[in-house]
C-alpha cells in the first residue's frame, strides 16, 4: 500500500500554476484576504480530489492528510479513520521528534489545531472533530499504536471495506468528473462558470445555470475533449459545483 | 477480565452491539434497567432514578440533591455490576460514571439519521417527523444530562478508546473489531488495574450508603477509596454529622479506615 501525504497531492495540484501554494499562502492570511481566498476554493477542491484519485485509480493508498475523509465521497471501500491523542502524549511525541520545549510544543500544537480546524470549517463548511465524518475514530490514550494500526488493517481488510466492481467503477466515475471541471478551470472561457459534474461509465453530465449557445458550445468541446470522456449533456438548474457530499 | 462501555445516540444500535459482544465475547451484557432494579434495592423508586437518568438537570433544579442521591446510587449498581469484569454496559454515560483509571474499553456507536429514524419508526411505529422529533429530543437531553453533570461534550470522540460510524461499517464488523481486541487481551485488567476498579467501587458504596443514610443523607461528599482506606471530603451541616459520616463509611464493608481531614465543619457566624 502506498503512503500519501498532503505535501503529495499538493505537488500534483501545484502543476496547475501554484495553485495549491496560493490557497495555503492566503489560508495564513485568510483574516485580510477572504474574497481572494473563497475564490480559490472551488478549484483547489477539484484539483486536490482529481490528484488523490490520481493517486487511488493506481492501487492501495494510505492518505493521511487534511480532508482526504471528505475528498473520496461515495467510494465505499474507503475507510475514514481519524487518530485522536491526549495533549499530553501529544506534546511529548512533538518534544522528542523536533527537540521543542514542553511550551513551544504545546504552542506548536495549539496553533496546529486551530489551522486544521479553521481550514476544514472554511474548505468544506464542516468540523474536523465530528465523528459522523469518519467511519472510526481511535483515541490513543490508552490504544497503542500498534493495536491502532492493527484495527484498520483488520477493517481495511473485511469484506465492508472490500473493493468491489461498483466501487471501482465510482472511483473512475469520480475521477472523470474531477477531470472535466478541472479542464473547465483551464480553459479561460469557462473558468468563471460554476457547474457541477457528475459521470456514469463515459457519459458526462453537467449541471448549472442558464447559458447562451456560445458558452454552451465551448462547455461541451471543452467537457468531451478530456480522455475517456465519450458523451456530455448539459442540464439547466441547481447542481452542487462541487459535491463532497454524497 | 475487561469490561466495555458503549455509548450511543438514541436507536444508533447500541443495544444490538452489546448483544452481538455479549455472544462473542460470554460477557454479561447490563443495561438501565438492570443498574436501576438494582439501585432499587437501597430503598428508591425505580420510576425516579429512570427520571434522574433520562431527563437533563437544569440550573434551577428543585431537586438537585434527589439527582444527587439517585446518581450515587446508579454508580455504585454500576461498580457492582462491572467490578469482576466480563461485562458489558450499554446505557447513559457508563464511560463516566465509571471513571478512575481503570482500563474499561470505552467505545461510542454513531449512526447516520436515516438508519435511526427508521429505526424508530420500525420499533415505534412513528410517523418519519415524530421519530425524527423523538430522536433529538432524547440526543439534546443527553447531551444536557453530560454536560450538566460531568462538564463535557456527549458527542466528544476524545471521551472514548473507539468511535464506530455504522453507516458504512455494519454493526457484527464493528462487534467483530472490538471483539478481536478483547480476545487479544488488549484490555485486560492487571492487577493494579483491578485495584483500581476496587478502589472505585469501594468509593462509589460509602457515597451511596451515606446518601441514602437518614442521618448524612443531606450532604454531598466526594469519597476515594485506596485499598480499603477511605477519604471523604465535603461540607457538613452540623458538628454531630461528622462523627455520622465516620460511621456510616466505617459500617460500609470492605472500609478498613475513614479519613476525614477534609471534611470542613459549618460555618460558625
Amino acid at each position: 500500500m502506498r503512503c500519501l501525504t498532503r505535501e503529495d497531492l499538493i505537488a500534483v495540484v501545484n502543476t496547475h500554476g501554484e495553485l495549491a501554494n496560493q490557497v495555503v499562502t492566503s489560508m495564513a492570511r485568510a483574516a485580510q484576504d477572504y474574497s481572494r481566498l473563497s475564490a480559490l476554493r472551488r478549484p483547489y477542491k477539484i484539483l486536490m480530489q482529481r490528484a488523490l484519485l490520481e493517486f487511488v485509480r493506481q492501487g492501495d493508498v494510505a492518505y493521511f492528510g487534511y480532508s482526504g475523509h471528505l475528498l473520496l465521497p461515495g467510494i465505499s471501500h474507503a475507510v475514514r479513520a481519524r487518530i485522536i491523542a491526549p495533549l499530553p502524549l501529544r506534546v511529548d511525541l512533538l518534544m522528542k521528534r523536533e527537540n521543542l520545549t514542553e511550551e513551544q510544543a504545546r504552542a506548536r500544537i495549539g496553533q496546529v489545531d486551530e489551522e486544521r480546524s479553521r481550514w476544514t470549517r472554511f474548505m468544506y463548511g464542516k468540523s474536523l472533530k465530528d465523528p459522523e465524518l469518519f467511519d472510526l475514530c481511535i483515541n490513543l490514550e490508552r490504544v497503542s499504536f500498534p493495536t491502532a494500526c492493527n484495527i484498520l488493517v483488520n477493517l481495511v481488510q473485511q469484506s465492508d471495506f472490500r473493493a468491489t466492481p461498483e466501487s471501482l467503477a465510482a472511483v473512475e466515475n469520480r475521477y472523470l468528473s474531477a477531470c472535466v471541471l478541472a479542464a473547465l478551470l483551464d480553459n479561460p472561457k469557462t473558468v468563471e462558470l460554476e457547474v457541477g459534474a457528475t459521470a456514469e461509465g463515459g457519459r458526462v453530465t453537467l449541471e448549472g445555470p442558464y447559458l447562451e449557445g456560445a458558452d454552451r458550445s465551448a462547455l461541451l468541446d471543452i467537457a468531451t475533449a478530456v480522455a475517456g470522456v465519450a458523451e456530455v449533456q448539459y442540464k439547466e438548474g441547481y447542481a452542487p459545483t462541487f459535491d463532497l457530499t454524497c | 477480565m475487561s469490561v466495555i462501555t458503549i455509548s450511543r445516540g438514541s436507536f444508533s444500535g447500541g443495544k444490538i452491539l452489546a448483544e452481538c459482544l455479549s455472544r462473542k465475547l460470554g460477557f454479561r451484557c447490563i443495561d438501565r434497567d438492570v443498574i436501576v432494579e438494582r439501585a432499587a434495592a437501597y430503598g428508591v423508586s425505580q420510576d425516579d432514578l429512570r427520571e434522574a437518568l433520562e431527563r437533563p438537570p437544569s440550573f434551577l433544579d428543585r431537586f438537585k440533591h434527589k439527582r444527587y442521591l439517585y446518581l450515587a446510587l446508579v454508580q455504585a449498581a454500576l461498580t457492582q455490576e462491572v467490578r469482576a469484569g466480563r461485562a458489558i454496559y450499554h446505557g447513559l454515560a457508563g464511560h463516566l460514571l465509571l471513571k478512575g483509571g481503570h482500563p474499561i474499553l470505552r467505545t461510542r456507536i454513531v449512526a447516520p439519521m436515516e438508519f435511526r429514524i427508521q429505526t424508530v419508526q420500525e420499533r415505534l411505529k412513528y410517523s418519519r417527523n415524530s421519530a425524527i422529533a423523538h430522536i433529538e429530543k432524547v440526543d439534546e437531553d443527553r447531551r444536557k444530562w453530560t454536560q450538566f453533570l460531568y462538564g463535557v461534550d456527549w458527542g466528544d470522540p476524545s471521551l472514548y478508546d473507539l468511535v464506530f460510524n455504522v453507516e458504512h461499517v455494519s454493526i457484527e464488523e464493528v462487534c467483530r473489531v472490538i471483539s478481536s481486541l478483547l480476545t487479544e487481551r488488549r484490555f485486560e485488567f492487571t492487577p493494579e488495574c483491578q485495584q483500581k476498579m476496587d478502589d472505585l467501587a469501594l468509593g462509589s458504596w460509602v457515597r451511596a450508603d451515606l446518601a441514602i443514610n437518614s442521618s448524612t443523607s443531606d450532604l454531598e461528599l466526594d469519597v476515594v477509596a485506596h485499598d480499603g482506606a477511605v477519604a471523604i471530603k465535603g461540607k457538613v451541616s452540623t458538628m454531630g454529622q461528622i462523627d455520622e459520616v465516620k460511621r456510616v463509611a466505617s459500617a460500609t464493608p470492605g472500609v478498613t479506615s475513614v479519613n476525614i481531614d477534609n471534611l470542613a465543619p459549618p460555618i460558625r457566624v
